[in-house]
């Protein structure tokens, strides 16, 4: 991997032997009480910390000056960088608006949104973007950009170098360690990997803390006397997180966190440019075929940028024009979309926000009422659909005191804060969102250390050997709430090893330590010499085994399928479970329609019918979402029927 | 050799503390020993696991019982203590019926399909929280059980007192695995 990456950056040693290690943090906390704002002595600012909100979308980057957190600007004045790099074909990288500015122009050697692939393999997770992957199924993912190959840690790297390189500017010194956030519901790897990209830019990364953790230290720092329950909602374009803590003069602890890293504005951009597409085909223009890669990367970068500008204004707006002027073929399409259409497709995205909701307020053991406000952060969360969804969840008024863009980053510098002395009196204690466990027989997962236990912590396990002899023993160590060890994410594995002894007398303890970052360390302790090592975990990534076979196998499988067939297949089984529903909802509730409802209805469901025996996919597809569009009501009325009959 | 965790946070070893005594001494120790303030990462490890022990009063109950008289404890293989065994039969067909449900819904992809099981949704939920409620007062009535050996405990420490304890440990043991899993079912229902 360090050869994959210093081909990738050329750059990535320089910046590596600028971080220093192991600096006393004791030593650097008498300087931050200095006084005045206006401090002449480089002196204070050489023991800062810098704190980084690594976005999916954007990144900030903040200071404490003055014991207030500073976010810093670029300079052009932006404090929002976005996290995009652009690779050209000679000479360095560009990160930041001007890579934003490329997406359009070369979508296939601009990289964005690459968070969703931090940590991740190839397989886990859908390549809809403008930009190629590459590596086999199972192996890490890689970013290809252009004629270069990287791994997506490199790639959050350059932004990280575009941020340091700003802060520096505008502090006037160097700076070189640092905090940087992660989505709360980040597994290990995922957490690693921002780790390394932090340290590839030249970075000692004090640590990793959470993202709506740290939006509740920028929320709660003017309130240090409170004692108070809060829940953070935090959706941003990737990711989706809710965290409750507790705040108590100072000590902010973290009670329960849930979340989903697939989940987030992108989701909706996504739906939207497909309603777009459409909408533009439906106009007559003709899109360009999916065998001219690099024009319908063009085309569909430019309905990507017009659904997200459609996203934002819809915010504000009733209801707006969308021009695409010259979008296919020289014509130009205008079309208008209201706020309605747009919660429409936005609407089944953002309820799956709720389950994770009521998961992490069981684990806290709060009650919904005992919660005193529920703070939006995250771009998304501008959305009035996602506010009131919020309130219905949680039967309360959101709290909306927060910038949503940039509380993460602020949070982010009061943790860099409490680090180096700089903020006093305030102590974060944060959670281990998954359970970690081993597998054990029959393939089953067991937890040694269940989520949302406070961090760090660590808890021990005995090993013995199961036949007389045996020399050593291989331990799966997985991430995850599931039963099957299989069904869990497989942080690593390692080889224990026992000295000569009967069934049963060897003995080898092994501590499983989850520090503040949230990141694993093994260790195991010779019962006898009582001599303890760290182990280190060969990394499942890579590794080639039967799951790994098995994706490849399914995955060759997909590629010589036609896909046309694929989808008819898929919208017909959706056909037959859908007609019969409707047939059944219409005898339950179909009197409390109006006529020319029902009417719609019925027409709505002989075209399906008719769909079915025609064979066309794209047809079934759109007859489908049709029947579905017309029976919003149906289902409405079915659960409010239900609803009616649970309070008698 | 076994930590005491009633010692790592300066409590007295008692079988009930009070939970807002207990959280807001764990708050002060955080704040004055946390390493990211300057304190020691071992001790500090120290005090989050025993507050992770004695935060439950099933769990602070058994560890105290591990320190007073370790022969107390009932093995694993002990058997459902009388009175809880019909709560048992209830649980599982509970749990299954919840499983049954949650398969047959993920199955449905249309809101429609969705809504269809609406009404049964309701159901299988009124029973949750019908049967979380029951066990819950079953655990307060434990609580105050152990609330009142506590008074006893402060003048007189006797062997009585700990067999009658460690009966009320097994059965709050049962108690909060089984709401544990209704909560678990609970949630899995909004899925």
């Amino acid at each position: 991997m360090d050869g994959a990456i210093a081909r990738g950056l050329g750059v990535a040693g320089r910046l590596i032997t600028s971080a220093r290690a192991g600096e006393s943090l004791a030593s650097l906390s008498g300087l931050a009480k200095l006084p005045g704002p206006r401090q002449p002595f480089r002196l204070f600012v050489m023991s800062s910390i810098v704190g980084i909100d690594l976005g999916t979308t954007n990144s900030l980057i903040g200071v404490m000056e003055a014991g207030f957190p500073l976010l810093l600007a670029d300079a052009e004045g932006e404090r929002l960088t976005p996290s995009v790099v652009h690779f050209p074909a000679e000479g360095e990288p560009l990160a930041g608006q001007a890579a934003a500015r490329m997406r359009v122009v070369a979508p296939g050697s601009t990289v964005y949104s690459v968070k969703r692939f931090m940590g991740r393999r190839m397989g886990e997770e859908s390549a809809d973007v403008s930009y190629r992957l590459s590596g086999k199924p199972g192996a890490a993912v890689r970013i290809v950009a252009g004629d270069r190959e990287l791994l997506p840690e490199e790639v959050s790297a350059v932004v990280l170098k575009k941020l340091k390189a700003d802060a520096e500017c505008a502090l006037g010194h160097e700076v070189s360690r640092a905090v940087i956030t992660v989505p709360a519901y980040f597994n290990d790897a995922q957490r690693t990997a921002t780790k390394t990209a932090g340290e590839l830019a030249g970075f000692t990364v004090e640590r990793i803390v959470n993202e709506p953790t740290a939006a509740a230290l920028a929320y709660g720092l003017d309130k240090l006397r409170d004692r108070s329950k809060v829940a953070v909602y935090d959706l941003g374009g990737g990711t989706f997180d809710i965290s409750i803590l507790e705040l108590n003069e100072g000590v902010f602890q973290v009670l329960a966190t849930n979340g989903n890293t697939r989940l987030g504005g992108d989701d909706i951009d996504a739906a939207l440019v497909e309603y777009l597409a459409d909408a533009v085909t439906a106009a007559g223009a003709v899109a360009p075929g999916a065998e001219s890669s690099a024009a319908s990367e063009t085309w569909r970068a430019r309905l990507r940028e017009a659904a997200i500008e459609a996203k934002h204004r819809l915010s504000v707006e009733e209801s707006i024009e969308v021009s695409l002027p010259f979008v296919a073929e020289g014509r130009s399409v205008s079309l208008g979309i209201t706020r309605g259409d747009l919660e429409r497709l936005a609407r089944p995205i953002v309820e799956r926000t709720r389950a994770h909701c009521s998961r992490a307020i069981a684990d806290a053991r709060v009650k919904g009422e005992e919660l005193d406000e529920i703070i939006l952060v995250g771009g998304q969360t501008r959305m009035p659909l996602v506010r009131r969804l919020v309130a219905e969840i949680f039967q309360k008024e959101p709290n909306t005191s927060q910038n949503p863009d940039e509380a993460v980053a602020v949070g982010a510098t009061i943790q860099a804060g409490i680090l180096s002395g700089a903020v006093q009196n305030v102590v974060l204690l944060d959670v281990t969102p998954l359970s970690l466990g081993i597998e054990t027989f029959g393939g089953l997962m067991n937890v040694i250390i269940p989520r949302n236990s406070t961090i760090p912590c660590k808890a021990g396990e005995m090993f013995t050997n199961a036949v007389a002899g045996q020399q050593s023993m291989l331990i799966k160590v997985l991430q995850g709430e599931r039963e099957m060890a299989r069904d869990n994410w497989a942080l690593g594995q390692f080889e224990l090893d026992f000295q000569q002894a009967p069934k049963g007398k060897a003995r080898v303890g092994v501590q499983f330590e989850i520090d503040a970052n949230g990141i694993l360390h093994v260790l195991a302790r010779d019962t006898k010499t009582g001599v303890q090592k760290v182990v280190q975990m060969t990394s499942a990534v890579d590794v080639s085994d039967e799951a790994v076979e098995k994706m490849l196998e399914e995955s060759l499988e997909h590629a010589f399928e036609d896909v046309n067939e694929r989808v008819f297949t898929e919208a017909k089984m959706k056909a037959e479970e859908l007609l019969p529903a409707v047939r059944k909802a219409l005898l339950q509730v179909g009197g409390q329609l109006e006529e020319a409802e029902r009417i719609l209805i019925e027409k709505r469901m002989s075209e399906v019918e008719n769909a079915v025996m025609s064979g066309g996919a794209q047809g079934l597809k759109k007859a489908n979402a049709a029947l579905d569009d017309a029976t919003q009501r149906l289902a409405v009325l079915l659960i409010e029927k239900a609803q009616a009959a649970s309070r008698k | 050799m076994l930590i005491d965790h009633f010692d790592t946070l300066g409590l007295p070893r008692q079988p009930w503390i009070e939970p807002e005594t207990l959280k807001e001494r764990f708050h002060r120790l955080t704040a004055a020993a946390h390493p990211d303030v300057g304190g020691d990462a071992r001790a500090f490890a120290e005090v989050n696991a025993a507050y992770a022990v004695l935060r439950e009063p099933g769990t602070r109950l058994r560890h105290f019982l591990e320190l007073e008289d370790p022969g107390a404890i009932a093995g694993a293989g002990a058997s459902i203590p009388e009175g809880l065994a019909d709560c048992f039969m209830q649980i599982a067909t509970l749990r299954r019926a919840v499983d049954a449900f949650v398969k047959q819904i993920s199955g449905a992809t249309t809101p429609v399909a969705k809504a269809l099981l609406a009404s049964e949704r309701f159901t299988i939920r009124h029973d949750v929280e019908k049967a979380l409620g029951g066990l819950e007062s079953m655990q307060n009535r434990c609580l105050e059980i152990i609330q009142g050996e506590d008074v006893r405990w402060k003048v007189r420490k006797d062997t009585a007192a700990i067999s009658r304890l460690s009966a009320v440990q097994q059965e709050l043991a049962y108690l909060e695995k089984w709401m544990g899993q209704l909560r678990e079912a609970s949630v899995s229902l909004e899925d």
